[in-house]
């Protein structure tokens, strides 16, 4: 898979395989997940549970606002991947609009966290170089979708806003 | 007379102004899946720091396991905190002692 700063400013993969279109593919689901260990990451409390009347507060106006940005930002990558389609060489290309690369590290870093919670994801399943310290297949196979996703969130951080 | 009434509604008030005047601290705190570029990133982005006092804020929540990112109004601290949840990365407030 190639990634590239597209001419409209926006990001191109060229040649995906068909593992990586699966993780693609994958992706909306599990930014969407119902687990609560995952809502409770990507819900938090502003006050670590201090402050049960900032706490709430929080619940009722900010986090409606947060799930619209979330939802909609599943929607814009559910839209490009509906793009994801074979070019002339019979290759998977998918193409990010400018306007989508926020929305794509939102739903990226979203799934990331919803994996390292519901597989209770440590520091040192993350500098493992096997992909989990205890060898779970399932496990190693969730800590090998948070590191594709984070390789595609430092593509999508070093094109567009890094120096 | 109530000579004493009145200091005392006074000592409240001025209880209470103080500690709305006392600061709320931002304090980002360290989770093993976030990236350390994208927290360098955030940071610069949401408080308009350098590179560099980003990295610094970035290598102590993951060295440290938290960093104070800022401190000033409680309004501003809930606009902070709620762009830092934005951003997913994990983030609390909490007023000065």
């Amino acid at each position: 898979m190639n990634i590239r700063l597209a001419e409209d400013g926006g990001v191109q993969m060229d040649d995906i395989d068909e593992f990586a279109a699966m993780l693609l593919r994958e992706l909306p689901g599990i930014a969407t997940t119902d687990d609560d260990r995952a809502n409770a990451r990507i819900y938090q409390s502003p006050t670590g549970g201090k402050d049960g009347e900032i706490d709430d507060d929080w619940r009722e106006n900010v986090e409606p606002e947060l799930h619209d940005l979330f939802a909609n930002a599943v929607d814009m990558v559910v839209d490009d991947l509906a793009g994801m389609k074979p070019d002339e060489l019979d290759e998977l290309v998918l193409r990010i609009p400018p306007r989508h690369l926020d929305p794509w590290l939102h739903t990226l870093n979203i799934a990331r966290l919803a994996l390292g919670e519901i597989w209770d994801v440590t520091q040192e399943d993350m500098e493992s170089r096997y992909g989990s310290a205890n060898g779970d297949p399932e496990r190693t196979m969730a800590v090998l979708k948070i590191d594709f996703y984070g390789m595609l969130m430092e593509f999508l951080i070093r094109l567009k806003w890094d120096d | 007379m109530g000579i004493s009434t009145p200091d005392i509604d006074v000592l409240d008030e001025v209880e209470t102004e103080e500690s709305l005047d006392k600061p709320w601290n931002i304090i980002v705190h360290n989770d093993p899946i976030n990236l350390m570029s994208y927290v360098t990133l955030t940071f610069m982005r949401i408080f308009g720091m350098s590179k560099k006092k980003a990295e610094v804020h970035m290598s102590e929540v993951h060295s440290k396991g938290k960093s104070l990112v800022w401190s000033g109004a409680r309004e501003q601290a809930e606009l902070y905190v709620q762009q830092l949840h934005q951003a997913l990365l994990l983030a609390t407030m909490e007023q000065s002692k």
